[in-house]
């Protein structure tokens, strides 16, 4: 029978090391999808990840519910991503999309198959997440970078699933203002 | 149901999060409401184009195995003093460029070419990231050895590492208005170098 999640967290608090890199595997992507969002810098993610998984390896023979590991991580992160994020957030809502193509905020890895149109649509989007007010962003972010399901972002941000299905609609809709422009053209 | 109550449960339906009554309000609406079942379908195309967005992030390549190997790595607290050491080291080189920059008389990246103050700030990125490492594995051997000491004791140690943590704090927030400013990133260093020296003391006295 495969091993439930639980009990890899629990083989990883023993100092299993194969689990803990098992965990930080299931997990990379996801975390780094919430960091980046929330941060709306590439150069500086890789740190947060960084930060991100080393005060969980720190902290993990803390957690007392192994079911409940993945909504703590996420809140590492999310307190990673607040204490170092807000200045590139900060910088990042003054830039301009139009101009910002070669700027520290542009993709350092262009994929020739990605026409320009798409390059300014996701800087939109990165834009559009850094104007978000922080609950919004967080919200959203988890929701759809994170692929999070509702009563998880709930647990999380320790908001009701009533507030959570709310900020996402709310964050959603000012997203589209942002992107609207690109997605005509 | 109304259109605004649908919406606002049509990402939790798309993704099959609603409980069978919850799923069969917002489906009888969709079968009444055009602008809705848009809207589904606007929501779809959205949710696509978001995991597209996600997919153009990653880390260079080996970064992910080095994070993994980094944190990973099954560390004795007893090992913090290597991180402390490469942080002392870092904080030597930094202290020695800013004594070269203060003979000049101007401020540290006044007196150097734009990338050597990126080498400059890299240092003081290592050291910081090196102290952090330090107090993380410190902070661990504590927290794990705090049941067993008396809590008096424990508020009073507490109080101390609050103390250097604010410090810290500060310092940092000030780094952040002024990234080149040695006195500020002195501060920073003395900071960690104390909230190192306090945790050093309570682990060797454990």
């Amino acid at each position: 029978m495969a091993e439930t999640e639980a009990e890899i967290v629990q083989r990883a608090k023993q100092g299993d090391h194969a689990a803990f890199s098992l965990l930080f595997e299931r997990y990379r992507r996801p975390v780094l999808g919430f960091l980046f969002g929330m941060t709306g810098r590439r150069d500086s993610t890789e740190d947060l990840l960084q930060e991100t998984v080393s005060r969980a390896f720190a902290l993990l023979p803390k957690l007392r519910e192994e079911s409940k590991f993945s909504t703590w991580l996420f809140g590492i992160a999310r307190n990673v991503a607040r204490e170092k994020g807000r200045k590139t957030l900060r910088d990042y809502a003054a830039t301009d999309i139009e101009t910002s193509g070669t700027d520290m905020f542009s993709d350092p890895r262009p994929d020739p198959e990605t026409d320009a149109i798409r390059q300014q649509l996701y800087r939109a989007i990165r834009k559009g997440f850094a104007v978000l007010d922080e609950d919004r962003r967080t919200a959203l972010v988890l929701r759809v970078l994170a692929e999070k399901r509702y009563q998880e972002i709930a647990a999380i941000t320790g908001w009701s699933l009533a507030r959570v299905k709310i900020e996402i609609h709310r964050a959603r809709i000012e997203m589209r203002k942002m992107m609207e422009p690109y997605l005509r053209m | 149901m109304q259109c605004q109550e649908t919406v606002t449960e049509l990402d939790a339906y798309l993704t099959g999060e609603l409980d069978g009554s919850a799923r069969a309000r917002v489906e009888r609406h969709l079968g009444e409401c055009a602008a809705c079942r848009a809207e589904l379908e606007f929501l779809r195309k959205e949710n696509a184009l978001y995991r597209e967005y996600a997919s153009t992030m990653e880390i260079p390549n080996g970064a992910a195995d080095r994070i993994a190997a980094a944190s990973g790595r099954p560390e004795s607290a007893a090992h913090w003093w290597r991180w402390a050491a490469a942080a002392a080291v870092l904080v030597a080189v930094i202290l020695s460029w800013r004594f070269f920059a203060t003979r000049q008389g101007e401020e540290v990246a006044g007196n150097f070419g734009e990338g050597q103050t990126a080498e400059f700030r890299l240092h003081v990125h290592q050291a910081v990231r090196s102290y952090e490492q330090a107090v993380l594995l410190l902070q661990s051997s504590y927290e794990g050895k705090k049941k067993n000491l008396d809590p008096a004791l424990v508020r009073e140690l507490d109080r101390n590492l609050s103390v250097a943590g604010a410090a810290v704090a500060e310092c940092t927030l000030a780094l952040e208005k002024h990234p080149n400013n040695p006195q500020v990133i002195e501060c920073l260093l003395l900071g960690y170098e104390k909230k190192v020296g306090i945790l050093k003391q309570i682990t060797e006295a454990l």
